[in-house]
């Protein structure tokens, strides 16, 4: 699903240059829930903006879903993270001024998928995550752990191939932490890829698979790839997913 | 496109872009007045009298000898100062009339249709000899005008009839009645006797004399105080008092003006020393009667330019303000696969959106205003052509304030939504 | 509290320069434009002669035709001057405390032949009083005295200029002067006098230059003169023909004005004038039903249309103007104001109360008003000499457009009440921020 092999990304300023990642390689298969970990500045963020297509790098090769990545347009940058990424962020990032299913509509309208569809998708998405009944609401009505579902629910509307999480559990507290991870298993156990930037241990041993960065480079593989850990879901999210 | 979403989202912020909404109705509604009212002053300032103005000059001839308070000495004088003004090269007409185009003003009277008792008519009337039409440049389309001989015998004969008592009968009015021949404009001559030919017909006036219409000219324009700015009277006399002094009309071949104006002085008081002679331009006389509109105009022009200005600012700082604000909503909305043309036109329709609810709330006001306007200044109502022209002007305008704020927001890095505050 | 409000705000202003700019440029334009079309309102506006506007009077009465009004505007719309046969009577009555006939003429004016050819010059008739009551000041000599009225002596007064131009200037009383055929005796010369309104002789040209030779009403009959004013009648032609005939026609010509201490006078007067014309109406006079009028200086200037409808809807458009600046500012504010969040959660934290933080931006708002308001004062100086130049024909005064105390006064003012629009609202806004949330974003 994911390949990367000697990305390099350098910061530079006018002093000094910055090496975020340094031959950084890294192979996650399809359908793998890795959690990716690390001290800060150990260059998690920087990873993840490369694979998600937010951030160029300066050299190396990312084939993303066996596609070659580098030196695509901005164009062509957004239709792939419209359509192949799912993105869950630690500050929630959804818009203040919308409503959740607005919220939720947004990918979807840069999708420019028909109203109807549009609608369907939406309320499947926002019923996966159990919030149907917030349906109309801000999110400053909700509740962190409501709102992180709300951007889950984002993510499952637009029926991505890889999902990027970014400390999804950052601003949360443990009972939402576990709701979060849970809804994270089920979608990773339905064969999205996910890849999880934390620095939780226990949310990481979620995952089938550790990754430990160490000044922009990958230090340990916790598990060979390929290996697939299937963990027990929560039986009322199974029932809905089946 | 994303019409719902940002008008809901905007739903939530009415005071913000209630705000430039207000703004951008009382922008409509002042531009397009001022541009309304620059419409009527320049209509006033292109009325063209009929004249040929850029080759007439006023000249006055004041006195101060004592010799010209006889008028046979006075009346003498006029006729050598015509024939040494049409002697001067360059000149192409003269004429000694009271009548001043473009000083804003000058006499009238009420007269009304001899016999009826229709309402009385306010018009301009003033003397005029041989020399008038041909000096003003207007056309006699009927009838007939004065002459040299007409003028001074008309001169004599009034100032015989006028120089003692006139007996008054029962109606407290003279007896006996005065008649004098008239040549009157088509304006007025439409506004007293319909379409025929006012030929032959007559005016009266409150004494009960008689004025006979002989000639009609084309076209006369004075402005006026009251609104008799086409309807003119001429009667024949000369126009001369020791008072007064004696004024005169010329007008130069095309190009000779300012040799002429510069020649007049000297030899007028060549020709008779016991007097001050001063030589005005009509186009300098237009320029002082016209100086209040144009200063209107230009006052105008600036408050419009301005006004378009400051509204740009304040679009240009709210979307700037805007943008600022949702870098990393729009930073999110990269992630989620916007593209720079998405977010770019996100801006563009949201502003399109607040001007045209601007707009629509600028058209009541921008009507409202005007009738104020109308009402007070008495000025024509406004065109609705300019309501069309100020929404299309300020939709452009709000498009292009919106432009280069909205290309920076369109810039913001995608990867802003990884960043945590 | 206060002073540090200022000081923040201050550093508030210089830390965002291009937004502070923006948001002063706006507030100056406002001001600029208006204070030049309040200025220029004020021009024509402004109280002629305040110590005494009060109590000068404008008198007139209705003679007009039984058959219909004088043509004016109003309610009760009366002819605008007196004839001469009222004048002489009503100046009969010792109620006003001073008062004055006035007309103006045109007389040829021969000065030494040294000093030039002559000239034809605008003369003022009027009774002594005429200089105490509109507080003429004297550089030489004075005014007439009233036996002067009475037996038309040979007497003038000049102004600065005239002096200037016929002795070059200096003390000039007691010299001769020559208008038409006769020898005038100067008795004094006027200092510098320009009223901006020539508020004495509303019925025209009322932003003209004083006249330059003053001389006693009296020379009217032996001089045989004429206004050169407007003179208005109605009906048939008088039988009296001539000169003759003004002295007894209903023509109206004559400029009247009474000074009337107080109220008791003012209805002692108009009592007087009643009986006058109820008097008249016994010889068949005054057809129409009694109306005589007493009008104060403004309400005279007010009825006259001194101030041009113009002036009046260029400063209403100008107050939208700042309107529409105002609310540009709420807009920007709110931005500027809302960005500095995190720092207002602080200073909440630290123990500032809503009423605090309030108080700060508004502070804040005032001191932009203040700043754009000075900005846009400075530049409206700009804009009013540019009015003085473009409509140089408007007043007689080379600064018939300035700024004065009051005009200034409501500059700032406005520039405040501005400042205080745009700003309330943002300022609420940031008070009611929450302290919490932003402390635990940040």
């Amino acid at each position: 699903m994911l390949s990367m092999r000697g990305i390099q990304k350098i910061y530079r300023t006018d002093l000094v240059e910055t090496h975020a990642l340094h031959e950084f390689s890294l192979e996650v298969a399809t359908g793998e829930f890795v959690a990716v970990m690390g001290r800060s500045g150990s260059g998690k963020t920087t990873f993840l903006n490369i694979a998600g297509l937010l951030d160029t790098f300066d050299g190396g090769k990312y084939l993303l879903d066996g596609e070659d990545v580098s030196g695509l347009t901005d164009r062509e940058m957004s239709r792939i993270r419209n359509h192949k990424i799912g993105f869950v962020f630690q500050s929630f990032n959804l818009i203040p001024d919308l409503d959740v299913f607005d919220n939720v509509d947004v990918p979807l309208r840069y999708r420019r998928l028909p109203a109807k569809e549009r609608k369907e998708r939406i309320e499947r998405a926002v019923e996966l995550v159990g919030l149907t009944a917030r349906l109309h609401h801000l999110p400053s009505q909700l509740s962190g752990g409501q709102q992180q579902r709300v951007a889950m629910a984002r993510v499952l509307a637009g029926d991505p191939k890889l999902i990027l999480a970014d400390e999804p559990t950052g601003n949360l507290d443990t009972m939402m932490s576990r709701e979060v991870m849970d809804l994270l298993e089920t979608i990773s156990t339905r064969g999205t890829t996910v890849v999880m930037v934390t620095h939780a241990p226990e949310c990481a041993a979620r995952a089938s698979r550790e990754i430990h960065l160490l000044d922009g480079e990958v230090v340990d593989l916790a598990v060979a790839p390929g290996e697939v850990r299937v963990r027990s879901v929560s039986a009322n999210l199974a029932s809905v997913l089946a | 496109m994303e019409f719902g979403p940002i008008l809901r989202s905007m739903r939530r912020n009415k005071v913000r872009y209630g705000l430039i909404v207000l703004e951008i109705a009382l922008t409509l509604a002042i531009v397009t007045n001022c541009v309304s009212l620059i419409r009527n002053a320049q209509g006033e300032l292109s009325t063209a009298s009929g004249f040929d103005d850029a080759n007439l000059l006023n000249v006055r001839s004041q006195p101060f000898a004592p010799e010209f308070k006889e008028a046979g000495y006075q009346n003498n004088a006029v006729r050598q100062d015509i024939e040494a003004l049409r002697a001067i090269p360059g000149v192409k007409a003269v004429s000694n009339t009271r009548f001043l185009p473009w000083q804003g003003g000058g006499s009238s009277t009420e007269v009304r249709v001899a016999g009826s008792k229709d309402p009385w008519l306010r018009s301009q009337i003033y003397n005029a000899d041989e020399g008038t039409l041909a000096t003003l440049g207007t056309r006699l389309i009927e009838g007939r005008t004065f002459t040299r001989e007409e003028t001074e015998s008309e001169t004599a004969r009034l100032a015989a009839l006028l120089g003692k008592s006139r007996e008054t009968g029962a109606d407290g009015t003279p007896k006996d009645k005065i008649s004098q021949d008239v040549v009157i404009s088509r304006a007025l001559a439409r506004l007293a006797f319909g379409e025929g030919s006012p030929l032959g017909k007559r005016f009266e006036d409150s004494d009960g004399d008689q004025y006979p219409v002989v000639g009609v000219i084309d076209r006369f324009y004075n402005p006026y105080g009251w609104p008799i700015h086409e309807y003119v009277m001429f009667f024949t006399g000369t126009a001369t008092s020791y008072i007064g002094g004696t004024p005169f009309l010329v007008r130069t071949e095309p190009g000779s003006l300012d040799r002429v104006k510069a020649a007049i002085e000297k030899r007028l008081v060549e020709v008779n020393g016991g007097r001050n002679v001063t030589v005005r331009s009509i186009p300098d006389i237009k320029d002082v009667f016209q100086s209040q509109q144009r200063l209107l105009l230009r006052v105008l022009t600036a408050v419009i330019v301005l006004l378009l200005f400051v509204t740009s600012l304040g679009i240009i700082g709210l979307t700037s303000f805007s943008v600022a604000e949702r870098t990393r909503q729009i930073g999110t909305r990269r992630a989620l696969g916007a593209q720079k043309g998405d977010i770019l036109r996100y801006f563009l329709l949201e502003n399109w959106i607040t001007t045209t609810l601007g707009l629509s709330l600028g058209i009541l006001l921008a009507v409202g205003l005007n009738m104020l306007l109308v009402e007070s200044l008495k000025v024509k109502r406004m065109d609705l052509s300019l309501l069309a022209g100020g929404v299309l002007l300020l939709w452009a305008a709000g498009l292009l304030a919106t432009w280069f704020p909205a290309l920076k927001g369109a810039r913001v890095a995608p990867a802003i939504a990884t960043r945590n505050v | 509290m206060f002073l540090h409000n200022l000081h923040i705000a201050w550093k508030s202003m210089r830390r965002n320069r291009v937004l502070s700019a923006l948001i002063v440029t706006g507030i100056a334009l406002g001001i600029a434009l208006s204070t030049t079309f309040g200025a220029a309102r004020h021009a024509f506006a402004r109280d002629p002669i305040p110590a005494k506007s009060g109590v000068l009077h404008y008198v007139r009465l209705d003679n007009w035709d039984p058959a219909k009004a004088y043509p004016a505007e109003g309610k009760s719309p009366l002819p605008t001057q007196i004839n001469y046969r009222d004048m002489v009577e009503i100046t009969k009555s010792k109620i006003p405390v001073r008062q004055t006939a006035t007309f103006k003429t045109s007389l040829y004016v021969f000065p030494d032949a040294k000093a030039g050819r002559p000239f034809k010059e605008m003369i003022r008739l009027c009774f002594a009083d005429f200089f105490p009551m509109f507080l003429v000041p004297f550089q030489y000599g004075s005014a007439w005295d009233a036996k002067a009225d009475l037996a038309a002596e040979p007497v003038v007064v000049l102004t600065k200029s005239m002096n200037e131009r016929l002795f070059g200037g200096g003390n000039s009383v007691g010299k001769t002067v020559r208008l038409e055929d006769r020898d005038f005796r100067v008795v004094g010369v006027l200092a510098d006098w320009a009223p901006g309104i020539k508020f004495y002789d509303p019925t025209q040209n009322q932003l003209g230059a004083p006249e330059n030779i003053f001389m006693p009403f009296s020379h009217f009959i032996p001089m045989k003169l004429r206004t050169f004013g407007n003179s208005d009648g109605w009906g048939p032609s008088p039988a009296t023909r001539g000169f003759e005939g003004t002295l007894v026609s209903e023509q109206v010509w004559i400029q009247m004005w009474a000074e009337l201490p107080d109220a008791s006078a003012v209805a002692a007067y108009h009592a007087f004038l009643d009986a006058y014309t109820l008097e008249q109406k016994k010889h068949g006079r005054f057809l129409r039903p009694v109306n005589n009028q007493l009008t104060p200086v403004l309400p005279l200037m007010d009825e006259f249309k001194v101030v041009p409808k113009e002036t009046s809807v260029l400063f209403i458009v100008s107050l939208l103007f700042l309107l529409v600046c105002s609310l540009n500012l709420v807009g920007l504010l709110l931005g500027k104001f809302l960005a500095r969040a995190p720092e207002i959660g602080v200073r909440r934290a630290l123990g500032a109360s809503r009423l605090d933080i309030f108080l700060q931006h508004i502070v804040e708002c005032e001191l932009i008003g203040l700043v754009g308001g000075l900005i846009g004062l400075a530049l409206s100086v700009g804009t009013l000499s540019l009015l003085n130049t473009y409509g140089k024909t408007i007043g007689a005064r080379p600064d018939f457009f300035h700024l004065d105390a009051p005009m200034i006064g409501l500059s700032l003012a406005l520039s405040l009440a501005a400042g205080l629009v745009a700003g309330t609202y943002p300022a609420w806004r940031t008070c009611q921020l929450p302290p919490a949330i932003h402390l635990k974003v940040s």
